[in-house]
């Protein structure tokens, strides 16, 4: 039974008023008592993602995604089968892609991909998303449905980049089973350009012209539609460009229930890359600029945005437990009149304890702020038409900081050859910036997230009155 | 006294880890571990199943009752994988096991489809293969190998997803070619759908 429900039934029986004075006390003392289990407990409260990915971080932004991988591995290891081991897949797959062990990479992504579940917040009830986002155990992980998509798209690299063109052409084809999936809105089905390219690509080279094309068409555009002629083959350079922005945990404050509560909720935070622009150079002379294909941290964003009351309004009916049980601090507190203190003063130690007791439940009970955090920010694409033989790739970086990346590459006449740079391990690890905190009372996401606490919070009372009347009977 | 009390106290703790490890089965000791379909790619059932039905067909078909007791040179190219699964183990699998139906029937001489793959040229032409084999090839495995007969395929399917459902419907088309005249002497198509729900 998940926290929230547990509690609703304190606060419902408080509301009506028919406890005894005794009995009020004797369950005050019990929360006494609780609170102060959970303040040695938030001594060792579980970390938060951000903490445990830290070090898997800090060698694949160093550059060393191999030891990135390591590091990920032993921890699956240790954690096999539980709430976290799809999410540490993912970012497994993610740095054994970069240490270009792309068989080992496809593996995971493969066995994860039957697996792993979109989570969409926006069909959820609050009350659902709160046991999901703020239970004390941390339920199995369910991916966005960017994260989602980006799985298929970064393994049909994979094959890509292992020569293999009918484990590419499955990948293409389970993209868009997934993009054209029936209960997807239709502005949503065509929302990833890389996706339906890179689909358009991989059947073309598995020979599969009709399917290709049909890719290709649903695109939009067929810039990476290169037909070389019999004596060239073509090289696909892809950047995959920065960070994706990532969750961390926020601490916000929203009024409700007669006082400004503390809500802890997962924020997403950009992590700002030192290129904006990806210039393609073929044997030392500049082709074009990669454009941008996929805004993987746009995709984000705007899911985050369309998200965020609603996390606002589970978060705080999580919190309602933690309310509970600070009133019930407060009010034992200023029941317990002392000779030595007067009542003024009472009255503040007795507030104070009420607000430490919910300072300290919210401190046990981090936000869920996994994520996959080795994901790019955005990925860029071109595809060159070369002639046969060796040739000199190199991607030149530009934002406030220049670097340039080189790759010779052998091509095959009507061959294929994939360039896969990962700018992010070169750009080095720096924690990510918590939000400030904030009164959200006022704010738009703040009212609609009451607006829908309020819903969630008539419902409760329903389902309780009618388990109420049922026990009765 | 105390010991035994103790010793007695610790069986129970002794004994819990083996009531919660993993549990492992023997298919030939429960029949039944080898029925649920456990996600929407191939398993043995619906290859056994596939198979049984090619075989049934081609065996009853006009064109092997026309070869009398003459026995053929064939093999098996290829079964191209155009679906949405990764089975391309299960599409060796069953190329493997059309093989052994093929000796076992007694009206074929099989040529081995890793003697084909051995060959550098013929393993780089097999790997592309689609549903046609162009002439070159045709002509290699006729003048390199003796072969009268092949049989390649593929295998397709319309994927769809909706909510927590999934359902794969599959087509596997097999069919033979004789290599002096590149007609197609027999062809099947057989269907599978697996499901799966979340």
């Amino acid at each position: 039974m998940p926290a929230a429900w547990a509690a609703s039934r304190v606060e419902r029986h408080r509301a009506a008023g028919s406890w005894p004075r005794a009995a009020r006390r004797s369950c005050a003392r019990g929360v006494t008592a609780i609170v102060l289990l959970l303040a040695c407990a938030a001594g060792c409260a579980t970390p938060t993602w951000e903490q445990r990915i830290a070090p898997a971080q800090r060698a694949y932004y160093g550059g060393d995604p191999q030891h990135a991988a390591e590091i990920i591995a032993a921890r699956l290891e240790d954690e096999a089968g539980g709430p976290d081991a799809h999410v540490l897949r993912l970012e497994l797959a993610s740095a054994l892609a970069a240490a270009d062990d792309f068989a080992g990479s496809a593996r995971e992504y493969v066995a994860l991909d039957d697996q792993l579940e979109v989570l969409d917040y926006s069909d959820m009830p609050v009350f659902e998303l709160a046991a999901f986002l703020f239970s004390v155990n941390r339920t199995e992980y369910g991916a966005s449905r960017p994260e989602r998509l980006a799985l298929n798209t970064l393994n049909l690299l994979n094959f890509l980049a292992l020569g293999d063109w009918e484990g590419a052409a499955v990948e293409a084809r389970r993209l868009r089973v997934l993009m054209l999936q029936g209960d997807l809105p239709e502005d949503r089905r065509y929302a990833s350009a890389l996706a339906w390219q890179l689909a358009g690509v991989a059947l073309q080279l598995a020979g599969r012209s009709g399917e290709a094309e049909d890719c290709f068409r649903a695109a939009g555009s067929s810039d990476l539609a290169v037909d070389p002629p019999p004596d060239e083959g073509t090289v696909l350079v892809v950047v995959q460009n920065g960070k994706a922005p990532m969750r961390v945990e926020a601490i916000y404050r929203l009024l409700f229930d007669n006082g400004l509560h503390r809500l802890q909720v997962p924020a997403l935070v950009w992590r700002p890359s030192p290129w904006q622009r990806a210039v393609v150079l073929l044997d030392g002379q500049p082709v074009a600029e990669a454009p941008v294909l996929l805004d993987l941290g746009a995709q984000l964003r705007a899911q985050y945005d369309r998200d965020f009351p609603r996390m606002l309004a589970a978060a705080a009916f999580a919190a309602a437990p933690r309310v509970v049980a600070g009133q019930a601090v407060e009010r034992e507190v200023s029941e317990r009149k002392s000779k030595h203190i007067d009542d003024d003063l009472q009255q503040v130690l007795a507030q104070f304890s009420g607000f430490f007791t919910e300072e300290l439940l919210a401190d046990a009970l981090p936000a869920d702020t996994r994520c996959w955090s080795l994901l790019p920010a955005d990925v860029r694409a071109l595809r060159l038409h070369v002639p046969a033989g060796t040739h000199d790739i190199a991607v030149d970086l530009i934002g406030p900081e220049r670097k340039r990346l080189h790759w010779s590459v052998s091509v095959q006449p009507r061959g294929f050859a994939l360039v896969n740079a990962i700018t992010a391990l070169d750009e080095g690890w720096q924690p990510s910036q918590e939000p400030r905190t904030q009164d959200l009372t006022h704010q738009p996401a703040g009212l609609a997230a009451l607006n829908m606490l309020q819903a969630a919070l008539a419902v409760r009372a329903a389902i309780l009155h009618d388990d109420h009347d049922h026990d009765d009977h | 006294m105390r010991p035994t009390v103790l010793a007695l106290a610790l069986i129970p703790l002794l004994v819990l880890p083996a009531c919660f490890g993993p549990s492992y089965s023997r298919g030939s000791e429960d029949h039944e571990i080898d029925e649920p379909a456990l996600s929407t790619r191939l398993d043995r059932v619906d290859l056994e199943m596939a198979l049984a039905e090619w075989t049934f067909g081609l065996d009853g078909s006009p064109f092997v009752k026309t070869l009398g007791e003459r026995k053929p040179s064939i093999a098996i190219l290829h079964i191209a994988n155009d679906s949405s699964e990764h089975i391309g183990g299960a599409l060796d699998t069953l190329l493997n096991s059309a093989e052994t139906r093929l000796v076992q029937s007694g009206q074929w001489n099989v040529v081995d489809n890793s003697t084909l793959s051995a060959d550098a040229i013929i393993a780089e032409r097999l790997r592309d293969l689609g549903d046609d084999v162009d002439d070159a090839t045709i002509a290699a495995l006729g003048k390199e190998f003796g072969i009268e007969y092949f049989i390649n395929g593929r295998i397709g399917d319309t994927a769809e997803k909706s909510g927590d459902l999934r359902r794969v419907q599959y087509y596997l088309f097999l069919r033979v070619t004789e290599v002096a005249t590149k007609l197609i002497r027999y062809q099947a198509s057989i269907d599978i759908t697996k499901q799966v729900e979340d």
